[in-house]
């Protein structure tokens, strides 16, 4: 199965499912939990079921390109269910038979893992899953989204698509694994994972992106003071991925770091509130889905 | 008619690794729970795979009796009022027991009267009250972190998604945590997911095994030992297996399937650690060994029944592992860590107590002061281990495995030419780190070790970040016990009271900027001091009493020397022979604090009137020059002996001396002989406070 049937099949397993199927988002994340789809739909009380598949960014996993396994930009495909429906294990483990991943043949184990993710002021409690000894898949449940309490709580599924293809294509080395029968993942992205791992690791210039951080941070807060919390969470994107740069670089000591990721969480945590608020004013329009 | 109950909950896969503890926990409560509702059974049973929790209860008599019996109330007089009409107390009385006032009756008892109620018998049908019991049970489970899902009012350690309740051959419709109880549960899901209907309790168990299950935890566990000494035989391996993987494997799953991988040879040079970190802690297989080292292979455990594509999966993962950790150290060997010293400038031990170096400036001044005060060891090699011994959290095996810090030092030193003894430092100074790990081998690593532990537990003081419930940070509670137990087990005499003044000095005087923190060293002491108290109790097994008269007694705290002294205290305290020691000790000190005023303890000898009290100050005169040469030689039984000697004397003196003479300088010169005998009951330990 090619790279790309893999996010055909598992969009449409979860859009027959009930899911909405989504774009991924336009600036760069590191996860696919940034996505506003999950992040900010997590919050309240309203459903919402989205599938979308997301390209991520992590400057510092970056190995120009000669690491078999590791890449500072690769691909997620989430899965948001709020409320988490009783079935969701089940679920799953449905849409991996539909790419041809069956329970019966393979050794899949779902290993505790709580999840945390300090700049979003978000927890979850939930599991990596194994795939004969490859983890696969995270799979959680929100507890707390921006420093407050999910209820309903949202179920989270996060595919691993490198790793899928490369256990269905039984391969070694994510460059040879097929995008299409005609092309391969390597002759798409080598030579981006070479370019941005020289920008990420040695051309990154601190000064600038500092500068940067600070400045979008005045901005954030400026326009969350006028009650927008949506560009003011894309803001607060591009400062995660400025920091995740500036670490890369290694322009930080891991103190600053700490503190800039403290100053991330300070903003998402008003961020969440002000959405929050703004949803209720018009009265949280999706319940009517519920 | 006895009956047996059926419990079974369905939930998302558990975490593997404190399994059994929590299904004992609820085993235990629901035992409690039973007894507390005055249930009568024989035995509870309990079962666990990594999806279902099932307890069996046996035998339950159906019918709870509760005797007919008389409870007695207020007082009669405090029922009524002159009118006869009933007050407060009594409605309450009768509220409280469900019943109307004149359904009670008036009795005697202990020659007063009172308002009784006659219970009769009561009997309570045991089905009624189970949902409430198991609700209970699921609900008080402590120390797991729990969880909410969907939109459930319930939290519980993870989903639950199903919940099958049999009483006697009977299916228990119900709600227990808000979910409804079912008669149908699941087999092995990793075969099928078809609900299987069950009717009776025998079925229950007969149609889990035939559908893929094996319930039994430790038949399991049997399974998986089994399965392993058979490769071991097949394969020819070492007989010795490191089976601390086992239970948790043993939870992972409804029924275990053994296989053998194998990865390339090459990597068998890797450090034992390393392979030990990636085989074992990361992917949870077993590692097998030949001839004491180990084997190329791996032994994991499926939840299905193998098959080549799930062996070639699992080696396909472990191999780019393995390639990973081979590149970390080809890379760190080329590039010398050891002569990178001023790279820990960027490591950062604490936010406000700087950098991995200027701790490591610190580690070597506090190593020469613990080196100058007692082990006075000449080589002075602890000065390179200090000097060396965080250098590994530079190289990139530690960034990317920080739990082979330590480990990955000791073995490239090793790989770099450095001394054994320096080499073994690097490793040996994070010893011990828990209870079973032994401490340093070398004094030189002990020196390091404690003065790397001591700057810590200072740090944190100075910077306000003292534990807290479950908050310690740098985890000081372990580096304190395991500071002791090196000053414990080396029979090192050392104040740690001058050692933590040194150590504030020394952090207070490099940071400049650490804000004042007037309590940080009296607090830091009083944490030390409470280590040091259980260290005693836990480990030495010394009572509590015995332990306080010294370790409150004692304003300097020095680990060997207060243990030396408690032992002496604990070895004459339960000797019947010393009874008057303990005895005279407290009378004296109980007079002394009567008068309550202080005595110079110098005696006029012109005012001794009677023979009783001249006898006795010569007596204390004439043993205090050798109480004096066996406290500074720290012969503290021998100390305690002499004394003993005294206790004739003593008598004798409150026998026949009245303390309060008439005047008044008699009477203060007599207190003062008296405090002069109590300055030497009192040289290392309040030994009153145990008299019997």
């Amino acid at each position: 199965m090619t790279f790309q049937e893999i996010i055909f099949k598992l969009k449409s397993f979860w859009a027959d499912n009930g899911c909405i199927s989504l774009e991924p988002y336009d600036y760069p994340i590191g996860a696919a939990t940034f996505h506003p789809s999950t992040f900010l739909r997590a919050l309240g009380p309203e459903p919402w079921q989205a599938v979308y598949a997301q390209p991520c960014r992590r400057p510092t996993d970056g190995r120009y390109g000669e690491n078999p396994n590791r890449l500072q930009h690769y691909f997620q495909l989430q899965v948001i269910l709020k409320p988490s429906p009783d079935e969701i294990q089940d679920l799953y483990i449905e849409s991996l038979a539909s790419i041809g991943v069956h329970r019966n043949k393979n050794d899949i184990k779902f290993i505790d893992d709580n999840w945390e993710s300090p700049s979003l002021g978000a927890a979850g409690v939930g599991w990596e899953v194994w795939l004969n000894g490859m983890e696969i898949s995270q799979f959680t449940y929100f507890q707390q989204i921006g420093g407050l309490d999910c209820n309903p709580v949202t179920g989270e599924l996060t595919y691993g698509l490198e790793r899928i293809a490369m256990h269905l294509q039984e391969v070694d080395n994510l460059y040879a694994v097929k995008w299409n029968n005609e092309i391969s993942y390597g002759e798409i992205y080598l030579q981006n994972e070479e370019e941005n791992s020289k920008y990420n690791f040695e051309f990154v210039e601190p000064k600038i992106l500092i500068k940067f951080f600070e400045d979008m941070e005045a901005e954030c807060i400026r326009l969350l003071e006028n009650g927008l919390p949506i560009p003011a969470y894309d803001i607060l994107l591009q400062n995660s991925h400025t920091l995740n740069l500036l670490d890369s670089k290694q322009a930080i000591s891991s103190t600053e770091r700490q503190a800039y990721i403290l100053r991330l969480r300070k903003l998402s945590f008003l961020i969440a509130k002000k959405y929050l608020e703004n949803r209720e004013k018009i009265n949280f329009p999706l319940m009517k889905n519920s | 008619m006895k009956k047996n109950l059926l419990f079974e909950i369905g939930v998302e896969d558990l975490p593997a690794k404190n399994l059994n503890i929590f299904s004992e926990k609820i085993k235990k409560n629901i035992e409690d729970s039973f007894l507390n509702n005055k249930i009568n059974f024989r035995s509870i049973d309990n079962f666990f795979t990594n999806i279902r929790l099932t307890f069996t209860v046996n035998d339950i008599e159906e019918n709870i009796k509760i005797p007919k019996q008389e409870i007695k109330g207020p007082p009669y007089d405090k029922c009524f009022d002159n009118e006869g009409t009933p007050t407060k107390t009594v409605l309450g009385f009768a509220k409280k027991h469900k019943v109307s006032v004149d359904l009670l009756s008036k009795k005697e008892f202990e020659n007063k009267y009172y308002i009784f109620y006659e219970q009769p018998e009561e009997i309570t049908k045991v089905k009624d009250r189970l949902p409430h019991i198991l609700e209970e049970a699921l609900k008080n489970v402590e120390q797991q972190k729990r969880m909410r899902w969907g939109g459930s009012k319930i939290s519980f350690i993870r989903p639950i998604r199903w919940l099958l309740l049999f009483y006697g051959d009977e299916n228990l419709s119900c709600k227990i945590c808000g979910i409804q109880t079912r008669n149908n549960t699941f087999g092995n899901k990793c075969i099928s997911n078809n609900e299987i209907i069950i009717n009776n309790i025998d079925e229950y168990f007969i149609n889990i095994e035939k559908n893929g299950v094996e319930l039994h935890q430790s038949k399991r566990k049997e399974l998986i030992n089994r399965e392993i000494k058979n490769i071991i035989k097949q394969n020819k391996f070492d007989d010795n297996i490191d089976s601390s993987l086992i239970d948790e494997l043993t939870n992972m799953t409804e029924y275990p399937h053994i296989y053998l991988g194998k990865f390339p040879e090459k990597y068998l040079d890797l450090p034992d650690e390393v392979l030990r970190y990636v085989i074992q802690d990361t992917q949870k297989y077993f590692l097998v060994y030949r001839d004491n080292k180990i084997a190329n292979f791996f032994i994991g455990v499926s939840n299905v029944k193998v098959n080549s594509i799930i062996i070639k999966g699992n080696e396909r993962v472990i191999n780019p592992r393995l390639d990973d950790a081979n590149f970390f150290i080809t890379k760190d060997l080329a590039s010398n860590i050891f002569e990178k010293k001023d790279f820990l400038k960027r490591v950062i031990f604490h936010k406000k107590l700087g950098s991995m170096f200027d701790k490591v400036q610190r580690i070597i001044e506090i190593s020469s002061y613990i080196n100058s005060q007692t082990y006075r060891d000449n080589k002075i090699l602890f000065k390179e281990i200090a000097e060396v011994c965080k250098l590994d959290l530079i190289s990139n095996m530690v960034v990317e495995i920080p739990k082979l810090q330590g480990y990955i030092g000791a073995y490239y030193a090793k790989e770099t030419g450095l001394t054994t003894v320096v080499a073994n430092g690097i490793k040996d100074h994070y010893s011990p780190k828990n209870p079973e790990d032994g401490i340093p081998g070398t004094v030189d690593a002990q020196i390091v070790s404690m003065a790397d532990k001591i700057d810590t537990i200072v740090g944190i003081f100075l910077i306000n970040e003292k534990p807290s419930g479950t908050r310690d940070p740098l985890a000081i509670r372990r580096l304190s016990y395991g500071l002791i137990r090196i000053l414990l087990n080396t029979k090192h005499s050392l104040s740690l009271t001058k050692l933590v003044d040194e150590t504030q000095k020394l952090i207070s005087n490099k940071l400049t900027d650490l804000k004042k923190n007037h309590r940080a060293v009296s607090d830091c002491n009083e944490f030390l001091t409470e280590k040091l108290i259980s260290t005693f109790k836990e480990d030495y097994g010394l009572p509590i009493d015995v332990i306080s008269s010294v370790v409150g007694h004692d304003k300097d705290i020095n680990p060997f020397d207060m243990l030396k002294k408690i032992e002496a205290v604990n070895l004459v305290y339960l000797d019947k022979s010393y009874q008057g020691l303990f005895t005279n000790a407290k009378r004296v000190s109980n007079i002394l604090k009567k008068s309550n005023q202080d005595f110079s303890s110098i005696i006029n000898e012109n005012l001794l009137r009677e023979s009783s009290e001249k006898i006795l100050y010569n007596s204390v005169k004439d043993i205090d020059e050798s109480l004096k040469q066996l406290l500074d030689k720290r012969l503290y039984e021998d100390y305690l002996k002499k004394l003993n000697g005294l206790n004739f004397y003593i008598e004798s003196f409150f026998d026949e001396v009245m303390i309060n003479d008439k005047e008044e300088q008699i009477k203060l010169n007599r207190l003062s002989l008296l405090a002069l005998i109590n300055k030497n009951y009192t040289k290392f330990a309040n030994i009153a406070i145990l008299s019997h």
